[in-house]
């Protein structure tokens, strides 16, 4: 520093602060011009904060990789008794839709083989071919008496459930009835089948 | 004369998107994923941006700004319109980030050792991961500026980027850190004259 700062300089100091936020008054404004048009010192202390401040507004903008929103979404609690009333319009019919059916082994179900296809009727009159998820049924008789859990799937009940049904990144939809259609050349997807439902049958919280 | 005038916004823009933030969070309150998800879009650049330059880790960034959103997620039914909702998400971030700086810098001292205020949070072992090079693709001059925010005790630090970079009014700053506007004000004013220094010598 040069020269001792005057009473002037010290008000005007004052004023710089102001003026960045847009507090400055009109008189106020009129002092801090006409003083740093004459003390080059103010001057070039203004001139250095404003540069500053401009600086900090022009740095980038940053964003958090693509994988972040995934790995939010999937890191959501799981919602419990998340059996949503979802409209059976809104579901995309395709045509030869291949469907994953895991028959729950053990508990009474009426259905010892696997298909490709499922018809599913939830009482509306509406018949609907459901498509190309992987799909798990509940079966009408059977009773599932702790949480039913499904990741990455959707499930339709038509039996019970004792404790929550927890979907997640899935749906979970209850139905009426469940009439299952065979077709022959499924039993290359039996091995599938048989891997998909033990691991499933594994992560359910299956209580006898 | 030349402008850099961030004036107190009470305008059009803010209180549009105050509107808008109280319609999501209400319906995701109601349990609709697709409005909590609209606010994930709606904030993250924004928070990232703020906990980005107040921890300058990439990875520890994301990680923070994660557990930022799941815990707006599970205290949805505890939120409360007389809120403004963007306050109460900076401060939960606010505080994430401070508990960040505590921990990280316990586990490169001794546990005996005496922790002593905030200010000593930016002492803290130079580590190659966190040189602004490899935080900030910009140019040298912006990283100086990064370098020199870092720099800054950490709540002068929080102040100057909600201010600087995120455009905050002093009152919502004030709520955010839960300090006296006048203070606020005070941290900033500082804020601005150690910047101005460090950047002179420096550019």
């Amino acid at each position: 520093m040069t020269n001792p700062k005057t009473e002037a300089c010290k008000d005007v100091e004052r004023l710089f602060d102001k003026y960045i936020d847009g507090m400055i008054t009109v008189s106020e404004y009129k002092a801090f011009r006409t003083h740093l048009h004459e003390c080059d010192q103010c001057r070039e202390s203004w001139m250095a904060l404003e540069r500053t401040v401009r600086q900090l507004k022009m740095l980038d903008n940053v964003k958090p990789s693509d994988s972040f929103m995934p790995k939010l979404m999937a890191a959501l609690p799981a919602s419990s008794r998340r059996v949503l009333p979802r409209k059976w319009k809104h579901w995309a019919v395709e045509a030869a839709a291949i469907i994953i059916i895991i028959t729950l082994v053990g508990l009474g179900s009426s259905y010892s083989g696997y298909t490709a296809m499922v018809t599913v009727d939830p009482g509306l009159g509406e018949e609907q071919t459901v498509p190309a998820r992987e799909v798990t049924v509940l079966p009408e008789n059977s009773v599932v008496e702790g949480d039913l859990t499904v990741v990455n799937g959707d499930v339709f009940i038509a039996g019970q459930v004792m404790g929550d049904v927890i979907s997640v990144d899935g749906q979970a939809e209850p139905v009426q009835s469940i009439e299952v259609k065979e077709q022959n050349w499924l039993q290359r997807l039996v091995d599938h089948f048989v891997n998909i439902g033990k691991s499933f049958c594994n992560g359910l919280n299956l209580v006898f | 004369m030349p402008s850099v005038y961030t004036g107190e916004d009470t305008g059009r823009a803010k209180l549009l998107q105050q509107a808008s933030d109280w319609d999501l969070v209400a319906r995701a309150q109601k349990g609709d994923l697709d409005a909590f998800t609209l606010i994930v879009n709606q904030y993250k650049m924004r928070l990232f941006g703020y906990i980005l330059r107040m921890i300058h880790s990439r990875e520890d960034a994301e990680d923070i700004l994660q557990e930022v959103f799941l815990r707006v997620y599970s205290s949805l039914a505890r939120y409360s319109p007389q809120y403004q909702f963007s306050t109460w998400i900076y401060r939960i971030a606010q505080n994430l980030c401070i508990d960040h700086l505590r921990r990280r810098k316990l586990s490169t001292f001794s546990v005996d050792e005496k922790f002593g205020s905030e200010e000593e949070l930016t002492l803290e072992l130079p580590d190659e991961s966190m040189s602004p090079e490899s935080i900030f693709e910009s140019n040298a001059v912006k990283q100086e500026v990064e370098e020199a925010i870092y720099e800054l005790p950490v709540k002068y630090r929080s102040v100057i980027i909600l201010r600087h970079i995120q455009d905050l009014s002093y009152e919502e700053i004030s709520q955010i850190m839960d300090m006296p506007v006048n203070t606020v004000k005070t941290h900033i004013f500082r804020a601005r004259r150690i910047l101005r220094r460090r950047l002179q010598d420096a550019i």
